[in-house]
């Protein structure tokens, strides 16, 4: 009989051996994903997001700990979990001397397929992913979101019920961001589960059910999106950007002036003016500095990034 | 785990073949080896004095001439190839010399001699009876291809004789049809003229007189012949012996030359396996498609083993064809087919050797972390067995004190050869020689049996299977 839970991971630990001294990237690492989920694992580089998904992905061993995934132990069934997981790995590529087609029948085959069917769901998945022209180039004419859209396709050729995606949208412009937005969209709709690791917060922000936040290797929190953003929320600032000449001291305390702002900052192409949490202030700091009358640029407000977000939240120092 | 490890064996390896069968590297190495193995199969296939190399042979003679001032002694030398064509501006020495009862001995230089345009060169020795004495003649051209020294002498029987010989003997090589023996000989007058009207008799049957330079050679039967020349009523026999085409090493002449062709299969087959195989796992890795390759259900022993059948199998194939086919081209220059067996033997022998490197060059790609380092192990590797091995082995085991005619060192030596996969293919394909008995300088009876050879190359691909394997297992996942 499965577990409710898609994935479930304990006491999960991980040492990379080294010549003189080892790396501990996950130092018991506990969370579950249920069945349907999409679950966003949110860190900064070099936390353990990527070690956690291999192991998942059987790719890498862990050193202590257990985790199952559907119900497999990943030491004990690996063959169960690969066939139940589609995996999205970051660092990596197709065969490059392969069209995009042929690498898809070759995965398909090793994920124990048939070859008159697979043919025609690599086709019709290459279609829905958009690679439809590309289908027949080889891939080493693709660009990196082709090359993105194909790894995709591949960790769905066998249409698994869980899908493991190592930062998806990574390196990818805001059309192609939105594409995967859009596509773990879809998957959830289809009832998959989505486990996917990333470290902008705005891209599991939309799209997440469920957030774990992974620091040096220890989880620091596992909560539902909506009440994570609440506790992340409460202590981020809101920050604004302005590329303007440097005004002067008395509109600076114009600026100071305007509700909830903390702090002004002097850049070398402008300020940044941080507030409260929650504040809009975009508008209010550019009316300022319009009415006197010093020239401006670009006004940019700026989320402040995940791990700062978190960092700050949780106490942590610079990253 | 349970159920068959080799899971994904046939899809990985079906994937490694067909895209080395396209590869231009792979292209480039077979049309290289078929080169050599055409050419040579084609080439060694001719005639076979073709093995008769040009060696310059040094024919000395005494002579007696009557001049006005007296009755003069001289050293009358001509120098030429088994052929008989003379060789020019050869520079010779003329030393007298004399002997101790014991060995040792004195020789003082006479006079230094260059051959003329055609081939002759003479030095007078004065007008007193050189009793006593020899007078060595040796070429000072550097020596590397004429044949070092003659000694020439007087005795008081010169006189009663109508001509001298330079040299009575035969000349062997091994060609497509067998063996094939050359007997020459060189053929003055006493007064040191070429003798051209002397019988020279095989077996009692003429075979014709020594041409305008005294030079007489004819091909010899095998066996024992006498061989009989006479020259104005004196006359002189000798035994000559041609040699036996079922020698203990050589019956057809066919098989020589496949042999001869695989000579060079230890430098150039090991390159086409590392050329293949050095990035089969880095590759993947440089790539990124190996991490999405173990996370396929297939088995890490599925992927390594089909890794290795697939690039095995990708130069194991054309390289059969090729051997194959110059096999074809050896018969139908030579009108003579090698030994079956034996080309089993020597296209088995080759595949070893290439799944040897194959399985080498996967273990490097596996524990190399770049593409370039694998290269590195590859070009290393391929210098280790072709040069290292042999000189470090022999090096190791005469510094600690032993020495050929040492039964334990020798034996040691042989054993330690078979730790190198490029002397084992030779032994392998020595072992195979029709007729031999097993017999051959590479695989000495007594020290090594021919069970333990091919068991040795058996346990070669067994070993490193299971060792590439376990380490593709460990280091896959890290």
């Amino acid at each position: 009989m499965p577990t409710p839970m898609a994935i479930h991971v304990q006491g999960l630990r991980k040492r990379y051996a080294g010549f003189r001294s080892g790396v501990d990237a996950l130092q018991g690492v506990d969370f579950d994903v249920a069945r349907g989920e999409v679950f966003g694992f949110l860190g900064p580089n070099g936390a353990g997001k990527t070690t956690t998904l291999r192991i998942l992905a059987t790719t890498l061993s862990p050193t202590a700990g257990t985790a199952t995934v559907s119900g497999h132990d990943v030491r004990k069934e690996p063959m169960a979990v690969r066939g139940s997981v589609g995996y999205m790995p970051e660092k990596s590529g197709a065969y490059p001397l392969l069209t995009g087609i042929q690498n898809l029948v070759y995965w398909g085959h090793l994920q124990d397929m048939d070859g008159s069917g697979l043919k025609d769901r690599a086709r019709a998945l290459l279609k829905e992913l958009g690679l439809e022209e590309a289908a027949d180039r080889k891939v080493k004419t693709y660009s990196h979101g082709m090359s993105r859209r194909l790894l995709m396709a591949q960790a769905l050729v066998h249409d698994p019920p869980i899908l493991l995606l190592d930062e998806p949208a990574g390196g990818l412009d805001p059309q192609g961001i939105r594409f995967f937005r859009d596509l773990v969209k879809r998957l959830q709709g289809e009832g998959k589960t989505i486990f996917l690791s990333s470290h902008i917060l705005s891209e599991v922000e939309q799209t997440c059910t469920t957030v774990g936040i992974i620091h040096k290797g220890k989880m620091l929190a596992v909560d539902r999106m909506t009440a994570l953003r609440q506790r992340i929320g409460a202590s981020a600032l809101v920050r604004v950007e302005v590329e303007c000449d440097i005004p002067s001291q008395p509109v600076v305390q114009q600026l100071m002036a305007i509700p909830k702002v903390r702090m002004v900052y002097q850049l070398p192409d402008g300020i940044r003016v941080e507030a409260e949490s929650g504040a809009d202030i975009a508008d209010e700091v550019a009316r300022v500095l319009v009415t006197n009358h010093v020239r401006l640029r670009a006004v940019r407000p700026t989320e402040a990034t995940l791990e700062e977000a978190f960092m700050s939240f949780f106490g942590g120092g610079p990253i | 785990m349970t159920g068959n490890p080799f899971v994904g064996t046939a899809r990985v390896g079906w994937m490694e073949f067909w895209s080395h069968l396209k590869s231009p590297r792979l292209i480039i190495l077979i049309v290289l080896f078929a080169l050599l193995v055409f050419g040579a199969s084609y080439g060694l296939s001719q005639s076979p004095t073709m093995g008769f190399t040009n060696s310059a042979y040094l024919f000395g003679h005494p002579a007696i001439r009557n001049e006005t001032d007296g009755t003069h002694y001289l050293v009358i030398v001509w120098v030429a190839d088994v052929r008989g064509t003379p060789m020019a501006g050869i520079l010779l020495s003329l030393y007298n010399a004399s002997f101790e009862p014991y060995g040792g001995g004195t020789r003082t230089l006479i006079e230094n001699l260059t051959t003329n345009s055609t081939g002759w060169a003479s030095a007078d020795l004065g007008t007193s009876f050189p009793s006593n004495t020899s007078f060595v003649l040796q070429s000072e051209s550097g020596g590397a291809y004429l044949m070092g020294m003659t000694y020439v002498s007087f005795d008081q029987t010169l006189s009663n004789r109508t001509f001298t010989l330079g040299a009575i003997s035969t000349s062997s090589t091994i060609g497509p049809t067998g063996s094939v023996t050359i007997f020459y000989t060189h053929v003055l007058t006493t007064t040191g003229y070429p003798a051209t009207g002397a019988n020279v008799y095989l077996n009692d049957t003429s075979e014709g007189h020594p041409d305008a330079n005294g030079f007489f050679s004819t091909s010899l039967a095998p066996g024992p012949q006498t061989v009989r020349i006479t020259y104005n009523g004196y006359e002189e026999s000798y035994m000559v012996m041609g040699n036996t085409n079922a020698g203990p090493t050589y019956q057809n002449g066919a098989d020589v030359v496949l042999l001869t062709v695989t000579t060079f299969f230890g430098l150039l087959l090991p390159i086409a396996a590392i050329a293949i195989s050095f990035d089969a796992v880095a590759r993947e890795r440089a790539q990124g498609s190996l991490e999405i390759l173990l996370a396929q259900r297939v088995r890490r022993e599925g992927i390594l083993l089909g890794k290795f059948l697939g690039a095995f199998a990708s130069v194991a194939l054309p390289v059969t064809v090729v051997l194959l086919a110059g096999v074809g081209i050896l018969t139908a220059v030579s009108d003579k087919a090698p030994t079956g067996t034996f080309v089993v033997a020597v296209v088995a022998s080759s595949l070893f050797l290439v799944a040897v490197y194959t399985l080498l060059m996967l273990l490097f790609s596996t524990v190399a972390k770049s593409v370039g380092t694998a290269v590195v192990f590859g070009v290393v590797l391929w210098l280790f067995f072709n040069l290292f091995f042999s000189f470090v082995t022999t090096f190791v085991l005469f510094s600690s004190g032993g020495s050929f005619f040492n039964p334990g060192t020798y034996g040691t030596l042989v054993v330690l050869q078979l730790f190198d996969p490029n002397t084992l293919f030779s032994m392998l394909v020595f072992l195979a020689i029709p007729s031999s008995g097993g017999y051959s300088g590479l695989v000495p009876i007594g020290y090594v049996s021919t069970a333990t050879v091919v068991g040795a190359a058996v346990l070669w691909v067994a070993v490193l299977l299971v060792l590439t394997l376990f380490v593709f297992h460990k280091k896959a996942e890290s």
